[in-house]
């Protein structure tokens, strides 16, 4: 990796503003990001550690950028209020990595697509060259099934759809400014050199996560198909959270993980379940909504049987 | 010459054989033998220190000024080097000895075109990302399928298909004839990937020269071969060079002399006059190790209603990269009545293939155990008995009576009978390996005045158990406890041994050791008879004491009345008492697996997998158990998870490290039933078989037959992946539907 300065940061206000320096990178645990400097994918100037940052007292609706994947698996209010969160924290990575890495460097993560993580390869989303993956004979087999442009790529992050599913909203810090979104319009479409997929500004940090507990957060689950339970990522992921009264659905979210650039809310399988009550036959309308925007690439159809078998799985624990 | 009947066989199976002994060897151990130390249990003897991290591996050297050495990689898999400029690397402060490479043409992804050494790491990182290489980009072909095509770009020479020696074998025209005279004739495609040998411990070494005398820590399994091929290199003689494997990290084939970096190395220690550290980075281990070759396996075979095997028909294709033998073994375990075998290297602009434990078995035993389980079904046998029916061999048929019972065979169902979306299944495969004992390895003994004793070797522990096992030889022999015997390995001062390869370690090291040991033996009681004015036939030694008719005295104090500072011995391993008539020259091994297919998602998990593999007399039931366990998660490994995938575009390898390659975790870990079965083989003196290599072998043949046992549809292809077994799944389904549709139609023209 290149020589970098390192600078340790005590607040997120005093990050950000180390951050106006050029070339330069925020990190936390570095899980992620040490890979990309030793591979020379990035080469900054300066590295900002937020890892010293003093975290806030903690209130049960936020959650720290900070807090480590094995801290949110551990807690007992997100197992009661957000199962869907507890079940993807509890199965991201490794024991090793859950208890360093950290839910802001998650949720900023980069695609482990290995033609961005390989430096030299052809990649749009690094450097605007045309994609390894949709070029002919490329590798697709782990990419995405929806929204594919110019870049193909599956989103990584699976605490991203369980958040999505949730609800969840981020706070963002630049400076001594604050804003709020929510975490599905923190992800931005991919653009040339933005390799984490987010739509952060110059400086711009990830504060926070704000969750309310509500009887539909506490009605979620999250289901993730992979290749190997140990050490690997997810192929498919599904988050769904529902409320029922009355025996229909009264409010409804569902988002999938490694489908597509950005983790996808699935607004198509919500809209399939709306005021219907949840049994077999709006299961199977759902998870038949959920891969009829599908377009799997060359080897990648799969993907798109694993996604509807892995949603009727994720509604029928919703059943109640 | 003194004469001997031995028990050989096994239990419930046993014969008498009458043996010639030379004067000055010790008897050979058979069924009979009441072993004491050999043969029993006991923990590996570093397991202390490998499992605190003190053991210390070539890559855990530092040496007072050691400097560290790395090479740039062509990023291409064909291209011609049309400008190589060190000059700006060279200027960077603290790197110290460079060597550029212009070779004409880089032919795979990862050969070097220059190599560096540095004062620090870091140092070296930087300086490697400052040559400059200006590639002119080659056209290139990296698939075994696409180096077939007409028009596929020439890798060496004109073709890039060929057939070396022996690779043809068999008779076609008495092939056709068994077909000819089946009831059943199945022709079916078979498919293996390119996995590579990913040793925990990448290739290389640490050098460091005193005056004319070169000293090497190498990560090798092979010392001698690693001096020899080192000393060649460097136009010196192999006295001057002194190799030393303590400790080893894995090799499984792809670790037997001194590569290119190892020879920097040497270079660059030389021209600095420090120690130099070349070990390999996890992508060059992918890239330019080694690996084991694919196949395309097309697959004939044919059977007789009755159960009888008839012909066996197999054409290969498989890449070694720019290298040979990418051959198939489909081993004569069942006497098919005629078979004929045709195989072809393809080449490819990809890295050379290396042996990898059991070089051409696993992809052979996979296509033989998928084609034998496919003839079963279709004429309705079921498959356990089908193989004991075809198997001539006395020790598989009982493994196979002891294996059917630990999986509980009788549970199997018929294939995809079971329902619901967690699909369970059983599946068989069998191994044979040949009895690889080598002559030529020396060992020596010495008991010292002081009561101690050392037995030296100079070739290696691969992780195999050879340092403990020659304790307990020697422990044996000299009837003393395991803890008075000190073992040296891995120095090449010492004598000689053989490269670790072919599973030769332990059944060639133990005869020589024995002997040794007994010549000692022989000696001590002669001094202690001589001491004592008695007979040395009436003393024997046991329980760490010397017996005499009339007193005994500990072994300390027998040593005490050695004449001399010490004896010693040195045995080297020979005919004379490693090759009496056998038993059998085979290893024999059977395995069953047990699976969980997830139907939905298409994922296989491995419940349970029952090997019992003859090792001849069981050095040690745990170190035996060990190497089944290692072959065994290999052999799941290879079956669901490994392979090296290239970009067809670039020729690059997409996955070079250890997220993407993915070798089996913890998590992946089946509950093993490691059956060591011991079989009194008679062929040596100590009666040891090759271990290291047959538990790997059926181990992806029983996956694979349990995977289509539980989903009713077969993969014919590694690894055998979550798209592949939908696809499987699927395709089962549209035949069963059409077939149901014709059975439909048939019935509709019935009614009418
Ligand atoms: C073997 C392996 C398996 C894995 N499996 C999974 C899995 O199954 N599911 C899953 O979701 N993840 C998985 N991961 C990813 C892992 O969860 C992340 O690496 C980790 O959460 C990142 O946290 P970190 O603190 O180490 O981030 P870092 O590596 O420090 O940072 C990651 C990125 O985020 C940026 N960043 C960090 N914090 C902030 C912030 N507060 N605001 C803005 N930007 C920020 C950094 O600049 C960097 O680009 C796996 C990783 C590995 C190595
Ligand atoms: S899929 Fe995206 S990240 Fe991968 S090569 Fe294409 S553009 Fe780059």
């Amino acid at each position: 990796m290149r020589s970098f300065a390192y600078l340790r940061a005590e607040s997120f206000p005093a990050a950000s503003a180390a951050l106006e320096t050029p070339e330069s990178l925020p990190k936390a645990a570095g899980t992620d990001l040490l890979d990309l400097l030793k591979e020379r994918v990035v080469e900054p100037a300066a590295l900002v550690d937020l890892s010293r940052i003093e975290r806030a007292q903690s209130d049960p609706g936020v959650l720290s950028a900070l807090a480590t994947l094995a801290e949110l698996a551990e807690d007992e209010g997100i197992r009661r209020d957000f199962p869907a969160l507890h079940a993807a924290a509890r199965q991201a990575a490794t024991p090793q990595i859950r208890n360093r890495g950290t839910l802001g460097g998650n949720l900023c993560q980069v695609s482990r697509c290995p033609y961005l993580r390989r430096a030299g390869a052809s990649c749009f989303k690094r450097d605007g060259s045309p994609c390894g993956a949709l070029l002919p004979g490329g590798f697709d087999r782990t990419h995405a099934i929806f929204d594919v442009g110019p870049c193909a790529c599956a989103h990584p992050s699976s605490l991203a759809p369980a958040l999505i599913a949730l609800g969840a909203r981020v706070r963002l810090v630049r400076g001594e400014e604050r804003r709020v979104l929510a975490l599905e319009e923190l992800y931005a479409p991919p653009a040339p050199g933005r390799l984490g997929d987010v739509a952060l500004r110059p400086g711009e940090l990830v504060e926070a996560v704000l969750l309310e507990a509500s009887p539909r957060s506490r009605n979620s689950v999250y289901l993730e198909m992979r290749e190997r339970e140990s050490f690997d990522f997810a192929l498919v992921s599904v988050a769904a959270a529902v409320e029922l009264r009355e025996g229909r659905v009264r409010s409804v979210r569902v988002a999938c993980g490694a489908v597509a650039p950005r983790p996808r809310r699935m607004r198509e399988v919500e809209a399939a379940l709306r005021g219907r009550p949840l049994d077999a036959e709006s299961i199977a309308g759902a998870a038949d909504a959920a891969r009829v925007a599908a377009r799997p690439l060359r080897s990648n159809g799969f993907k798109a049987t694993i996604l509807h078998r892995l949603c009727v799985r994720a509604l029928e624990e919703l059943r109640q | 010459m003194s004469q001997r009947t031995l028990e050989l066989g096994f239990s419930g199976h046993s014969e008498e054989r009458r043996v010639e002994v030379p004067p000055d060897a010790p008897p050979p151990w058979d069924l009979r033998s009441d072993l004491k130390v050999a043969g029993k249990p006991h923990p590996r003897l570093e397991a202390r220190l490998k499992v605190t991290g003190a053991a210390r591996y070539t890559a855990d050297q530092r040496l007072p000024g050691m400097i560290f050495a790395g090479a740039v990689r062509s990023p291409h898999a064909h291209a011609r080097v049309r400008r190589l400029d060190l000059s700006r690397a060279k200027k960077l402060p603290g790197v110290l000895y460079s060597e550029a490479y212009p070779q004409r043409e880089v032919r795979y992804a990862g050969q070097a075109v220059a190599a560096l050494a540095a004062e620090s790491e870091q140092v070296l990182d930087d300086a490697l990302a400052l040559v400059e290489v200006d590639y002119e980009v080659l056209p290139h072909v990296v698939r075994t399928e696409d180096a077939l095509a007409e028009d596929a770009p020439a890798v060496a020479g004109r073709r890039n298909v060929r057939q070396g020696r022996g690779m043809r074998r068999g008779s076609l025209r008495r092939v056709e004839e068994a077909h000819a005279r089946a009831d059943v004739v199945l022709t079916r495609e078979y498919r293996t990937q390119v996995q590579t040998h990913t040793c925990l411990e990448p290739h290389g070494s640490v050098a460091r020269w005193e005056g004319d005398r070169l000293t090497v820590w190498a990560s090798t399994q092979a010392t001698f071969a690693f001096r020899q091929t080192l000393a060649r290199a460097l136009g010196i003689s192999a006295a001057q060079v002194e190799v030393i494997t303590e400790h080893m990290g894995g090799g499984f084939g792809s670790k037997f002399g001194a590569d290119a970096w190892d020879v920097f190395a040497a270079r660059a220690a030389r021209a600095t006059g420090r120690p130099c550290f070349f070990m390999l980075d996890r992508r060059a281990e992918h890239l330019v190790a080694g690996n084991r070759p694919d196949s395309i396996q097309r697959c004939t075979f044919s059977v007789r209603r009755d159960g009888k095997l008839l012909g066996a028909q197999v054409t290969s294709h498989g890449t070694a990269g720019l290298g040979r033998g990418a051959g198939v073994l489909n081993p004569a375990i069942y006497a098919f009545e005629a078979t004929y075998s045709d195989q072809y290297d393809v080449l490819t602009h990809a890295g050379s293939a290396r042996a990898f434990r059991a070089p051409r078995h696993p992809q052979g035993v996979f296509a033989l155990e998928g084609m034998l389980d496919e003839l079963a079904e279709a004429i309705g046998m079921d498959p356990l008995e089908l193989r004991r029916k075809n198997d001539p061999h006395p020790v598989r048929q009982a493994q196979y009576d002891v294996g059917a019972e630990a999986i509980g065979w009788s549970r199997r169902k018929p294939s995809g009978s079971s329902p619901g979306p967690l699909k369970r299944g059983l599946g068989v495969a069998a191994a044979r390996w040949a009895h690889n004992a080598r002559p030529g390895t020396a060992v020596r003994c010495r008991i010292g005045r002081d009561g101690s004793v050392l037995v030296a070797n100079g070739s290696q522990d691969i992780g195999t158990g050879t340092r403990t096992i020659l304790a307990q030889i020697v422990a044996e022999e000299l009837g003393l406890p395991l803890a008075a015997v000190e073992v040296r390995l891995g120095r090449t001062r010492d004598p000689y041994g053989h490269g670790s390869g072919g599973s030769v370690t332990a059944p060639s090291i133990a005869p020589p050791a024995r002997r040794a040991a007994y010549a000692c033996r022989q000696r001590l009681l002669a001094a202690v008879a001589a001491a004592l004015g008695c007979e040395a036939e009436s003393l024997s030694l046991r329980e760490g004491r010397v017996h005499g008719a009339e007193r005994e005295l500990s072994f300390a104090a027998a040593c005490g009345l050695l004449p001399t500072e010490s004896i010693e011995a040195t045995a080297t391993g020979g005919p004379e008492d490693m090759s009496y008539p056998s038993f059998t020259r085979e290893v024999a091994g059977v395995q069953f697996a047990e699976v969980e297919v997830d139907a939905e998602l298409g994922t296989v998990r491995v419940v349970k997998v029952v090997a019992v593999q003859d090792c001849g007399l069981v050095a040690n039931p745990l170190l035996a158990r060990s190497q089944i366990n290692g072959g065994v998660l290999q052999g799941i490994s290879y079956a669901l998870h490994e392979e090296r995938i290239l970009d067809a575009r670039t020729g690059d390898m997409l996955n070079a490290n250890l997220l993407d390659y993915k070798i089996l975790g913890a998590r992946e870990v089946p509950e093993i039933v490691a059956i060591p079965f011991s079989v009194a083989n008679g062929r040596t003196s100590t009666g040891m078989s090759s271990l290291g290599e047959p538990p790997t072998v059926p181990t992806a043949g029983a996956v694979a037959n349990a995977v289509a046992n539980a989903i009713g549809a077969r993969v014919r292809s590694l690894p055998i992946t979550p798209e592949k077994v939908l696809a499987a799944i699927a395709e089962a389904e549209r035949t069963r539907r059409a077939s149901d549709g014709e059975k439909k139609k048939k019935k509709k023209k019935r009614i009418f």
